[in-house]
């Protein structure tokens, strides 16, 4: 499939501080979730998908438009939704005159554009509302709202900037599963852009990892959470059973690590499904009590903490 | 289908048609939008409805007593005494009465002074409450740029002042057209209605974009008005300030509006027709209009930067 976005080597500075530096990455079809850090570059990096700021360096490619060219921004505009973050108002206007009126500056008739905001309006779930003075606006409203404008002209692809920012759990979930249902269901292309591991591992299947305006790692969630699989902790009772198990597994020729709290992780062949009788024979021959054993995997929290400390860690190099 | 609620994603099947006029669906819903307050409409607008029916009156009182003065078949004034002293009212009237012409001209000035307090009231919240709420990102993620943005905008601000100002004077000259036998306003005084329309639209094009470039700096409408009313009234004191220390009238080129009132004068008295019959003055500025064309046109070139420069910030980091 072709990527849906394309990057190479996107660089941008705002004076001294690089927001951007020589990001690459494609994008496949289907929701992606971009995730970064505050500061990441996420932000900047959506504004120079739709042509809001020019890139210092490098090209990118959105639905085969070329963001940098005036010609092609405006097209590229009709086929792109944006949900920005934070709190986006229409001064005085409604959520249907808000709605419609974006409608039409994307290049809808009058009647469409009317038809088309009762439509997205119904579908966020803003039902009677829509002709409330937007000032009486809970922040779950508004976001609901901003989604709505971003799907009027039915895009094909929606950058959605911080969507859950500011929402209550309840509110949080109806967002997401909208967001769920128009990537899965309806099968829009979405970036996702998030700090919130738990909405991206909600409502996508691949993720995108930037941090200090650098991709740090992409692929799918599930590629990006086995480095821990293969790996068994176990936890000994206190005493000096713990320094003779340690030597029993050094024997044994093991790969493992004595975490802080004494827990020893113990690395095994992926296909080795019975291999913790195995681990358990070892200590039970050391005479150590074994008080727990887990099979591991990382989560996305996990992974995403630890490819920011490998970044941190090689600049600070 | 979500599970929140009971409705589903219906996919778009029109079409979305690229516009050559952008802007013009902004302009659109900020007219409408604004139209929705009845208060202010009725407050801005009742004195130049009432200025344009005072005006439209005279006028059409002058060319009904022309017609009656000229007119056949009505009594005759050497024979009946009735009839003389009606003509001899209508000729002190008729000596009360400037021409149509200048009555024209003067309620041009006049409805000058009332499209600042609409251009202010409606234009002022235009640019500064899109900053403050954020609208700016939501427009420029769609197919519009930053002169589509501008545009919009100070189209807007120029509906609202054109109504306050060419709308009564154009009214007047339709009256004094359909009042005047055979048309004669139109065929002799044609002039004054692209006259009119020029003075208009330097007005507003002046008003409209020194308030958007005020309306660019702040974030609060109020912030606004304060600011270009402060600007106009401010420079208006300080040229009379100025004025009364001095006693030397150029020292009155200070004040803004002073340079819109010179040019009115310049721009509607095509004929170098006075229009105060005593004095031979429209006003009592005597300076150079090109003096005041160059402050004027050098406002509104500030003020388009101001503005271009704001736009550029909206649009990028914003």
């Amino acid at each position: 499939m072709d990527p849906v976005i394309t990057l190479d080597d996107l660089a941008k500075s705002f004076g001294s501080v690089r927001a951007l530096q020589g990001l690459s990455l494609q994008m496949p079809p289907g929701p992606i979730g971009l995730l970064g850090p505050n500061g990441a570059g996420k932000t900047t990096l959506i504004k120079v998908l739709l042509g809001l700021i020019q890139a210092d360096t490098g090209r990118a490619t959105i639905s085969g438009y070329d963001p940098s060219s005036a010609a092609e921004r405006l097209a590229l505009r009709r086929h792109v939704g944006y949900m920005p973050e934070g709190d986006c108002l229409l001064p005085r206007m409604s959520a249907v005159e808000t709605v419609s009126t974006l409608g039409r500056i994307t290049g809808m008739s009058w009647e469409d554009a009317m038809t088309r905001s009762h439509e997205v309006l119904d579908y966020v779930g803003l039902d009677e509302s829509r002709y409330r003075d937007l000032s009486e606006y809970s922040t779950g409203m508004k976001q609901r709202l901003k989604l709505a404008q971003a799907l009027v002209h039915d895009p094909q692809l929606l950058l959605l900037d911080e969507p859950t920012n500011g929402l209550d759990p309840k509110g949080r979930r109806e967002l997401l599963e909208l967001i769920g249902d128009l990537g899965h269901a309806q099968g829009k292309n979405i970036l996702l852009c998030s700090h919130l591991l738990p909405d991206v591992e909600r409502t996508c299947e691949h993720v995108i990892v930037i941090h200090r305006g650098r991709t740090v790692a992409q692929g799918s969630i599930a590629e990006l959470t086995t480095d821990e699989a293969g790996t068994i902790r176990l936890r000994v009772a206190e005493g000096p059973g713990g320094a003779a198990f340690d030597r029993a597994l050094a024997a044994a020729g093991r790969r493992y690590e004595v975490e802080p709290d004494g827990a020893f992780k113990v690395r095994v062949a992926d296909d080795e499904q019975d291999d913790a009788d195995e681990l358990l024979a070892i200590a039970a021959a050391a005479g150590t009590a074994v008080c727990a054993v887990e099979r591991l995997r990382s989560t996305l929290d996990d992974v995403f903490l630890r490819l920011l400390r490998e970044v941190d860690e090689a600049e600070a190099r | 289908m979500a599970s929140t609620h009971i409705e589903v994603y219906r996919p778009f099947e029109g079409e979305l048609r690229p516009r050559a006029m952008r802007f013009f669906p902004l302009f659109l819903s900020q007219a409408r939008v604004r139209h929705k307050r009845k208060l202010p409409l009725l407050l801005l607008y009742a004195p130049p409805a009432i200025t344009t029916i005072v005006f439209s009156f005279i006028v059409y009182s002058m060319f009904s007593l022309e017609a009656q003065l000229d007119g056949a078949g009505g009594p005759n004034p050497l024979t009946d005494p009735k009839a003389a002293l009606a003509v001899a009212m209508a000729r002190g009237m008729a000596q009360q009465l400037f021409e149509v012409r200048s009555q024209v001209v003067e309620a041009s000035l006049v409805l000058q002074g009332f499209s600042l307090l609409a251009i202010g009231w409606f234009g002022a919240g235009l640019i500064s409450e899109d900053t403050k709420l954020g609208a700016h990102l939501l427009y420029f993620s769609r197919p519009l740029t930053k002169l589509d943005y501008f545009l919009g905008h100070f189209l807007t601000v120029g509906y609202f002042g054109l109504l306050s100002v060419l709308v009564p004077t154009l009214i007047i000259c339709l009256v004094a057209t359909f009042s005047s036998p055979d048309f004669a306003f139109l065929k002799e005084e044609w002039d004054v209605i692209p006259a009119s329309i020029g003075h208009a639209l330097l007005t507003v094009t002046m008003l409209s974009s020194v308030t958007l470039a005020v309306s660019c700096l702040v974030k609060r409408k109020a912030f606004a008005l304060i600011g270009l009313f402060g600007l106009f009234f401010g420079s208006q004191v300080a040229g009379q300030v100025l004025y009364a220390m001095k006693k030397d009238e150029r020292l009155m080129m200070v004040g803004i509006w002073n340079h819109l009132l010179r040019l009115g004068d310049w721009v509607l008295s095509i004929k170098g027709r006075p229009m105060d019959l005593a004095t031979g003055q429209l006003t009592q500025f005597d300076w150079s209009p090109y003096v005041s064309l160059g402050v004027v046109g050098g406002l509104i070139a500030v003020s388009l930067g101001v503005c271009w420069l704001r736009m550029r910030k909206l649009e990028g980091v914003g």
